[in-house]
């Protein structure tokens, strides 16, 4: 289970694929099997109660839902702890290595985009993978393209689910920015949430597909949420949340526009699916397995 | 749950044997590194073997449920089940002369309460040692020092499933499908009894939380002078399936036998023992070769060295609980 064995380094850096907020990405060897695995290291603040509860029940999570081995979630093989000072303890999670994710399939993809039989085979595993989650009580909290994997055959792989816990309680290693575009309104405005905040970020990914970019890009809270408000429409009095700093006052009154305009390509099932995603109120916003059960997703052939 | 938990696919095992065999290659593990240091004086006499091991780990067991017993404020029940998981899971691939159970035990416990979600601070946590200021501060540095070392080697699979949960079950459905018993309520004393036994075995090792609960039930029973075989044969619809049954019975028995065969160790053997564990850790405990930095993988960056060394607070320490 550790990272270290006696004849040496079990995981071999081969490059790094990636640098988020929290700590870098690498690709890397495993030596024993010769396969290729992907090394996530968090670094975690220790004090004088020893690793925050919050990391301990994470990643004893991580490890119950490896037990399903679900075809759409990314396995967990390993965890390894390495103490860097008296204060802090960097957690490495190893993970199954897929070479690509959605944001650079979709950016791969030919003009004019891909076929409307692709996106709904991604969108039937993304809501496959996103209800087990649900199921066992686990919110992804930052889902977007980047989080998803795609492997050479074509398989959707939810990655970093769990983990947002475990970042939310330290601060950013880094000055990149996190981004706002798949954060639902509750997330926003800093109220409660719960699963439907992984629903909201499906809806705009779901849209991205289409669009071949992102539906809502707001370069702050309020910008974002200006820029969702311009195609929902601004949420009535009654439906905005009670415990929230930010006042329903600060935004212009804006009424809801056709969501055709803002994803021109997408079908009627798909612009109905899409409307239940993208519901203001998380409450009535549609549920992942009730997504699987949408008619968008019933074998009528597509114009594609 | 249960059924597609870790620890039915890890931490369960067919025979008891199985546990010996783990328990045996630890210590010869030990053995094989401590001679291999080619120290002078050292022999095969000064270890410990596997049965002084084994009388050794039963009396630590019983600390750690004599603390977990008069902690305060109240340990639920799941958390102290959990915490002997853990200290069993810990031994069942490590020597007790690699690690010394005085402190692997407060670990548990320690740790317990946090994945349990039983929310004491670990200032709290020490002061429920009979101790000296100083001396809960020892301790607690200690428990910080082992934590990561005790969820590496517990694999990460932190989630225990006690048999508490179920027994609750058992009662419930008791109470409102088997009309043959009056009062259900008055074999939770026995039940839970048989249960708190039960943990200072292996018995959450080798069977199911539920059939170690229904054990705890039918002996509750037959303590009581009452026989419960309609509530497998109708309740539970086993009265066509001989097989099942059967092998029910059979489970029940093993589990019965297990708990029987316990003996607490003597206190003549355990301090004979003792000496020879504490012989054994002044020797080894500052040799960073035979020690696994508690955990902690080389990084190339500074690693926390021991605060203390293990023998600045010792068992007299735990002797007030």
């Amino acid at each position: 289970m550790a990272m270290t064995q006696e004849s040496g380094i079990q995981y071999e850096p081969v490059a790094e694929i990636g640098g988020g907020a929290y700590g870098t990405v690498y690709k890397a060897r495993d030596k024993q099997s010769g396969q290729f695995v992907a090394l996530k290291s968090v670094r975690v603040q220790t004090d004088q109660e020893g690793l925050p509860l919050s990391t301990v029940r994470e990643v004893a999570l991580l490890r119950r839902l490896e037990q399903f081995d679900h075809p759409n979630i990314v396995k967990l093989m390993d965890v390894c702890a390495t103490l860097r000072t008296d204060q802090e303890t960097k957690v490495t999670l190893v993970f199954e290595h897929v070479d690509q994710d959605l944001k650079t399939y979709l950016e791969k993809a030919p003009p004019p985009g891909l076929p409307v039989s692709r996106i709904k085979d991604l969108m039937r595993q993304l809501l496959c993978g996103l209800s087990f989650l649900h199921s066992h009580r686990v919110l992804h909290r930052d889902l977007k393209p980047e989080n998803i994997l795609v492997t050479s055959r074509g398989q959707v792989k939810l990655a970093d689910f769990g983990l947002a816990r475990i970042y939310s309680c330290h601060m950013a290693l880094t000055p990149v920015v996190v981004t706002l575009w798949y954060r639902s309104p509750e997330v926003l405005l800093q109220s409660t949430y719960a699963t439907p905040v992984d629903i909201w970020s499906t809806g705009c990914i779901f849209a991205e597909m289409f669009r071949c970019k992102p539906l809502f890009c707001g370069e702050s809270e309020v910008d974002q949420l200006t820029k969702i408000f311009s195609v929902i429409g601004l949420p009535s009095e009654d439906e905005w949340p009670t415990d929230v700093t930010l006042s329903r006052q600060n935004f212009c009154p804006q009424s809801p526009q056709p969501i055709t305009d803002s994803v021109p390509e997408i079908s009627e099932e798909g612009a109905d699916l899409l409307l239940k995603m993208l519901t203001f109120d998380p409450l009535r916003r549609i549920s992942a397995l009730s997504a699987q059960e949408h008619r968008f997703f019933s074998d009528q052939p597509d114009n594609s | 749950m249960y059924h597609n938990s870790s620890q039915k696919k890890f931490w369960i095992f067919d025979k008891e044997a199985k546990l010996d065999q783990f328990r045996q290659e630890a210590n010869q593990k030990f053995h094989s590194k401590a001679l291999g240091l080619r120290k002078p004086g050292i022999n095969e006499s000064m270890f410990l073997e596997p049965r002084e091991e084994k009388v050794l780990f039963r009396h630590y067991e019983k600390r750690l449920l004599d603390f977990c017993s008069v902690f305060k404020p109240v340990m639920p029940k799941s958390v102290v089940g959990t915490a002997c998981m853990y200290f069993r899971r810990f031994y069942l691939n490590n020597s007790l002369m690699d690690y010394h159970p005085r402190t692997i035990m407060l670990t548990c416990a320690y740790l317990s309460c946090k994945v349990d979600e039983f929310n004491v601070s670990s200032t709290q946590f020490v002061g429920n040692l009979q101790e000296s200021p100083a001396g809960q501060e020892r301790a607690l540095e200690q428990i910080l020092e082992y934590e990561l070392l005790l969820i590496q080697q517990l694999n990460f699979h932190l989630v225990v499933h006690n048999p508490y949960r179920p027994l609750e079950g058992f009662l419930i459905d008791l109470k409102t499908r088997y009309p043959l018993l009056e009062n259900p309520e008055m074999m939770r004393k026995s039940a839970d009894d048989f249960l708190n036994r039960a943990s200072m075995t292996d018995v959450g090792l080798l069977f199911s939380p539920s059939q170690i609960a229904l054990t705890a039930v039918l002996n509750s029973a037959a303590r009581a002078g009452l026989n419960m075989e309609t509530y497998l044969t109708e309740c539970m619809g086993l009265k066509e399936d001989k097989e099942t049954l059967s092998k029910m019975y059979d489970v029940m028995r093993r589990i019965t036998t297990l708990i029987k065969e316990y003996e607490l160790p003597k206190v003549e053997e355990v301090n004979m023992c003792k000496q020879k564990l504490e012989r054994i850790h002044a020797e080894f405990t500052t040799n960073t070769n035979l020690k696994r930095k508690h955990g902690y993988e080389d990084d190339d960056h500074v690693v926390k060295k021991p605060l203390v060394t293990e023998e600045e607070w010792s068992d007299e320490d735990l002797d007030a609980l």
